[in-house]
């Protein structure tokens, strides 16, 4: 093929720069992005980007990890709190056992008692934990609800009846009488508190260069960030073509002399 | 060429029937084992862990214990103790039953490991039988390994020293 018929082929110069920079305008924004962002991850270890962890609320909800709006608590002993993280049951802050959820508060002097359906979990006044007494080791399974008896008795209510449990909740008998049920108070949690539960449950954010790594490929923003990754990368074969193809249509070798 | 698809499927139930699925696996409930071991009539009592107990305890397990007393069953000179332990990731629940500070059995109740279930075989928890504490803390006879559930029976054996160590303190008070 002769060398005008190479040039036949190419759109016009106008066409191809108009191309050109419409396409490096638009994808300029992302190209720096994947610029300083590459160049970031490639010394990222000498610049100890590793070590560094983001906690911001941006980030954190990008990654899909818990909010504060995310623990429920309630109160225990007037002044104290019981909350719950996806399956972590936590004293004033400091995690306490594992519990789907929870079903109900006993508290007294010497032993209160946090049911979740699946367990009875045993704590001092100061919430030192006594004891996890799951039911598989109980007479009784599924616990709904805890109540008192007029005695003041402590009542489970589980799905083989009520059971009325001893001052130190070791026996259980099956108890028949009438018996009060109340629901755990929701209350309020303390800053420090949540803090101190989402950095149980969750540490102290992702590494920066994993954000960055995430940033680089779009991954931070899901699906939708990913693709605009891969039309950036595209733009720039895009540009390479229609900047090669302009100055092949303006040079000397195009006119075929 | 219709030779391969009988093979591959019995390749296939093979490696179904060897390797269990993960998540809970209950053996053996821990209400029946108690049962089994002490009778109907067994009592369920509490071991209170005073400061030098809990710190014993600690000694045993390599962690610090949690909690401030321990639930176990009785019934004349033998108890009976469900205790846990953290193999790799996840808790094994295993059943102790103590007479004159002699393991008459141990079993695996539950487990929820993904590798490692073989310490519920009768090959292993035979080998607990007749086990006693030494002076030492230490077993009176040494547990084999299993290839591949190392981190399993070194969980269960720091367990029966618990069981053992705590079945001590019960009787002797």
């Amino acid at each position: 093929m002769e060398r005008w018929q190479v040039t036949r082929l190419l759109p016009r110069k106008r066409v191809i720069l108009a191309v050109h920079r419409w396409l490096g305008a638009s994808a300029a924004l992302f190209l720096v992005v994947l610029a300083v962002t590459g160049l970031l991850l490639n010394h990222s270890k000498a610049l100890g980007l590793d070590r560094i962890q983001v906690n911001a609320s941006l980030v954190r909800s990008l990654y899909g990890m818990a909010k504060t709006s995310d623990i429920l608590t309630y109160r225990i002993h007037d002044s104290d709190t019981v909350s719950l993280l996806q399956g972590r049951l936590y004293f004033n802050g400091q995690y306490l056992s594992l519990g789907e959820s929870l079903v109900g508060i006993h508290e007294s002097e010497s032993i209160s008692v946090i049911a979740t359906p699946d367990a009875l979990v045993l704590i001092t006044r100061e919430g030192e934990l006594i004891e996890i007494t799951d039911t598989s080791r109980l007479p009784f399974d599924s616990i709904s609800a805890v109540g008192v008896n007029s005695s003041g008795l402590p009542i489970i209510v589980s799905s083989k009846g009520a059971w009325q449990a001893d001052q130190d909740w070791i026996q259980f008998q099956a108890f028949e009488g009438d018996y009060g049920v109340r629901s755990p108070d929701s209350a309020s949690l303390p800053d420090t508190f949540a803090g101190l539960i989402l950095s149980d449950y969750q540490g102290s954010g992702p590494a920066l260069s994993k954000v960055i790594l995430d940033l680089h490929s779009g991954r931070l923003f899901g699906w939708g960030g990913r693709t605009v990754m891969d039309l950036t990368a595209v733009a720039i074969l895009l540009l390479v073509t229609s900047g090669l193809s302009g100055w092949v249509r303006k040079s000397r070798w195009s006119l075929g002399k | 060429m219709y030779r391969f698809p009988p093979v591959i499927l019995f390749f296939l139930a093979l490696v179904h029937t060897a390797v269990p699925s993960m998540g809970e696996e209950v053996y053996l409930e821990p209400d029946v084992f108690i049962e089994e071991c002490l009778g109907a009539s067994a009592s369920q009592e509490v071991v209170w862990l005073t400061k030098d107990l809990k710190q014993e305890l600690a000694d045993i397990l390599g962690r610090p214990f949690k909690g401030l007393r321990v639930r176990y069953w009785k019934n004349g000179d033998s108890t009976a103790w469900i205790l846990e332990e953290i193999g790799k990731v996840e808790l094994i629940t295993a059943g102790f039953h103590v007479t004159d500070d002699s393991m008459q059995r141990m079993e695996v109740l539950i487990y929820r490991e993904s590798h490692g279930w073989e310490v519920r075989y009768p090959f292993f928890s035979r080998q607990f039988r007749g086990l006693q504490l030494d002076n030492k803390m230490r077993l009176s006879k040494n547990i084999d390994g299993i290839s591949g559930a190392t981190l399993s029976v070194d969980a269960i054996t720091r367990l029966s020293r618990a069981a053992l160590y705590l079945h001590g303190k019960v009787a002797s008070d």
